[in-house]
């Protein structure tokens, strides 16, 4: 009867209600199908059943909370054992044995739970019995041991009901405390377990970051433990050696393949001396056979007692620094050319200019044709010396530019204009093919007229059979690797996705031999019986101090073209 | 115009082009004074009329940026003409602010400096009249 005891879970105050219920049903119920039925019963009778079913159901309306309190189920108790009582001398017509009635105040004594509670209830039943059978008989007892026997029972069944409600009440207590102490406990171990998984995010969080940052890095970064086992070869790593992580992962140092051999080395060296290096200068084969600059530093990891852990090589590419040093130089090269240059032209043009004045004086002086010629030819030869000292002095020197926003279109009108003459003796018909959108272009007007005029002219010396010559302005997105394939320029691969002008000079001449296209650009490279050789390293270095490129794709007897890239938003 | 009447100074360190200019500028039939340095330039102003100086730009004692605006200081309305064996000698402020007449590059082409001076000397009025 214990609510802790039944299948289901019911509280205290839902069990009493249905108890109590049963006991205002139960009542109902006789005095309804009693002899004479509810018409026979006295109207005081039914006005006391029908408190009696209020009552119970103003029990339903009290909180729970109060159903703990003895002296309401003690109330409870009373009010209802009075209520049943009066109504049971009602029904004093019943043939059913009252005895059996008192079961329903034996469970409602139950309800205190305790073993007092229950002889307290037996004994209040007893004392009515013997009441109503005294109203009902005349007598208090009835002297037949089918009688008596009534009252132990009703004894036992009261102690025995208490006892067992005590004993369920004990258990639930116990219950309750196992319950408490599972419940912290419980919650103890939820904070716990909530504080660990906090740190292991935490954990795994850095962790996380510090590997972002291994892979991220551009440098390579190789660490090789106490025992010469690669534990880190990072992203880096993997881009400048071209070795694969898995490669060479947990390998021993000596297992690495040959070709990182200087790499190895210095790890060993440094696991074996205890000290780290600094190599700069030095160069690996890559996995994929190139030849590549690195510079190299090691570091020891120690632990916080100093003993050695393992070795940290830091490799880095210095192909781009390389590239910049061997342009440095070369620049720092002709800065020193130019100032030669400048001297010694200064030095060549003084006794020119007296060789020309005097042949041009001895040409109009004599009057024989041949002397005449003689003298002519002293001159044109003076003239052509002036221009290779023109050009070298133009190569040499450090360019001033003077940029400004340009019309590009002008320009390119304006070259072929000046050449029209050349163009028309030479069959060349020109095609222009002018991108409307182009906007003003940063440059130094007469420079870039220079370079353009300059790759004009080349191109009707390849075009020594008449042709098409086409001089395409357009804007591009970026100075790709693959759109300039005859750049030598850093700064292309430095300022990717700038947005650019570029001219093409498309002709259909003889073309360039593959074996000279990368001399183009050299001074002093030549395939002109006449000329410098200067040319296009003076056009290079123009448009290289613009920032812009210059480059060139031929097919020998198809064509040859010149693109000019000159940056934008310079 | 009579080139009898004017006189023209040549400024120039090396002795064949200095001869070259004498030679092509008394053919024409100017006086010709010459000097070897900048020195040379300053004292042959000071004693004699000159109607117009051609000067050369490095000289050994004076390069022609120092010299010009001396001379230009005692002859505001001298003119003057540079050779140099180097071009842009046309951008130098200095020269620019001396108000040089022209500028010619060596190897220089000698009808063109001939026809220049002819140019400048045959609106202006002969001798001394470019004395202070």
């Amino acid at each position: 009867m214990e609510p802790s005891l039944g299948p289901m879970k019911m509280d205290r105050r839902s069990l009493l209600f249905i108890l109590r219920l049963l006991s205002v049903v139960t009542l109902g119920i006789m005095q309804v199908s009693g002899p004479g039925g509810w018409q026979e019963t006295p109207p005081l009778y039914r006005w006391i059943m029908l408190a009696y079913a209020v009552w119970v159901l103003l029990g339903w309306a009290l909180k729970p909370k109060y159903y703990r309190k003895t002296t309401i189920l003690v109330t409870l108790f009373l009010v209802d054992t009075v209520l049943a009582l009066v109504l049971l001398q009602g029904l004093s017509s019943l043939y059913g044995e009252l005895f059996l009635i008192y079961f329903v105040t034996i469970f409602v004594a139950v309800l205190a739970q305790s073993v007092s509670g229950g002889v307290a209830a037996a004994v209040l039943s007893i004392l009515l019995y013997a009441f109503l059978q005294y109203l009902r008989t005349g007598q208090y007892f009835i002297f037949d041991a089918d009688h008596l026997i009534r009252y132990p029972f009703i004894l036992v069944t009261g102690v025995l009901c208490g006892f067992l409600a005590e004993e369920g009440q004990r258990d639930d207590g116990e219950k309750k405390r196992l319950r408490d102490t599972t419940n912290m406990l419980a919650d103890k171990v939820d904070l716990a377990t909530r504080k660990l998984i906090e740190s292991n995010h935490s954990l795994k969080a850095m962790l996380d970051y510090h590997k972002r940052i291994l892979s991220c890095i551009q440098t390579g970064i190789v660490v090789a433990h106490q025992d010469g086992i690669i534990k880190t070869f990072n992203d880096g790593a993997v881009r400048i050696t071209g070795y694969l992580e898995e490669a060479v992962d947990n390998k021993n140092l000596l297992e690495l393949p040959e070709r990182l051999g200087p790499l190895t080395k210095a790890l060993q060296k440094t696991l074996s001396e205890g000290k780290g290096y600094n190599l700069e200068n030095l160069e690996i084969t890559t996995a994929r056979g190139e030849v590549l600059p690195v510079s190299l530093q090691t570091s020891v990891m120690r632990s916080e007692e100093g003993k050695v852990l393992g070795a940290i090589a830091t490799l880095k590419d210095i192909s781009l620094l390389r590239q910049m040093e061997i342009q440095l130089t070369r620049s720092e090269r002709l800065s020193a050319l130019g100032e030669m240059a400048a001297g010694v032209a200064h030095e060549i043009k003084n006794p020119l200019n007296a060789i020309q004045g005097f042949s041009m004086r001895l040409s109009s002086k004599v009057q024989d044709p041949s002397l005449k010629k003689y003298a002519d030819t002293i001159v044109q030869e003076v003239q052509r010396l002036d221009t290779i000292i023109n050009d070298v002095l133009e190569y040499s020197r450090t360019t001033k530019l003077s940029k400004k926003p340009e019309d590009f279109q002008k320009l390119v009108d304006e070259v072929v204009q000046f050449a029209e003459e050349k163009f028309e003796k030479a069959g060349i018909r020109i095609v222009r093919e002018f991108d409307p959108n182009l906007p003003l272009v940063p440059m130094d007007y007469n420079k870039i007229k220079q370079v353009i005029l300059n790759l004009a002219l080349n191109a009707v010396h390849a075009m020594s059979g008449g042709g098409t010559l086409t001089f395409k302005l357009s804007v591009a997105e970026a100075l790709g690797d693959a759109e300039t394939p005859g750049s030598k320029d850093w700064v292309a691969h430095v300022f990717l996705n700038q947005k650019v002008a570029v001219l093409a000079i498309t002709d259909t001449g003889c073309g360039i031999a593959p074996e000279n296209m990368s001399k183009l650009f050299h001074p002093f490279f030549t395939t002109k019986t006449t000329g410098t050789g200067l040319g296009l390293s003076i056009c290079n270095k123009l448009i290289e101090s613009h920032g812009g490129t210059i480059s060139v794709q031929s097919v020998v007897g198809t064509g040859t073209t010149f693109s000019v890239q000159l940056p934008l938003d310079a | 115009m009579d080139p009898q009447k004017y006189t023209v100074l040549v400024a120039e360190d090396e002795e064949a082009s200095r001869f070259l200019y004498e030679e092509e500028l008394k053919d024409d039939g100017y006086q010709v004074r010459t000097a070897e340095n900048g020195l040379q330039v300053l004292g042959t102003l000071e004693d004699f009329p000159v109607d117009l100086l051609v000067t050369d730009v490095k000289m050994p004692d004076m390069h022609a940026i120092e010299m010009v605006p001396r001379v230009r200081q005692d002859f505001p309305e001298l003119p003057i003409l540079v050779v140099s064996a180097f071009k842009g000698m046309e951008d130098d402020f200095t020269l620019k602010e001396a108000r040089v007449s022209a500028f010619f590059t060596k190897p220089v082409n000698i009808e063109l400096l001939k026809g220049k001076i002819r140019e400048i000397l045959s609106s202006r009025p002969p001798k001394g009249s470019s004395r202070p």
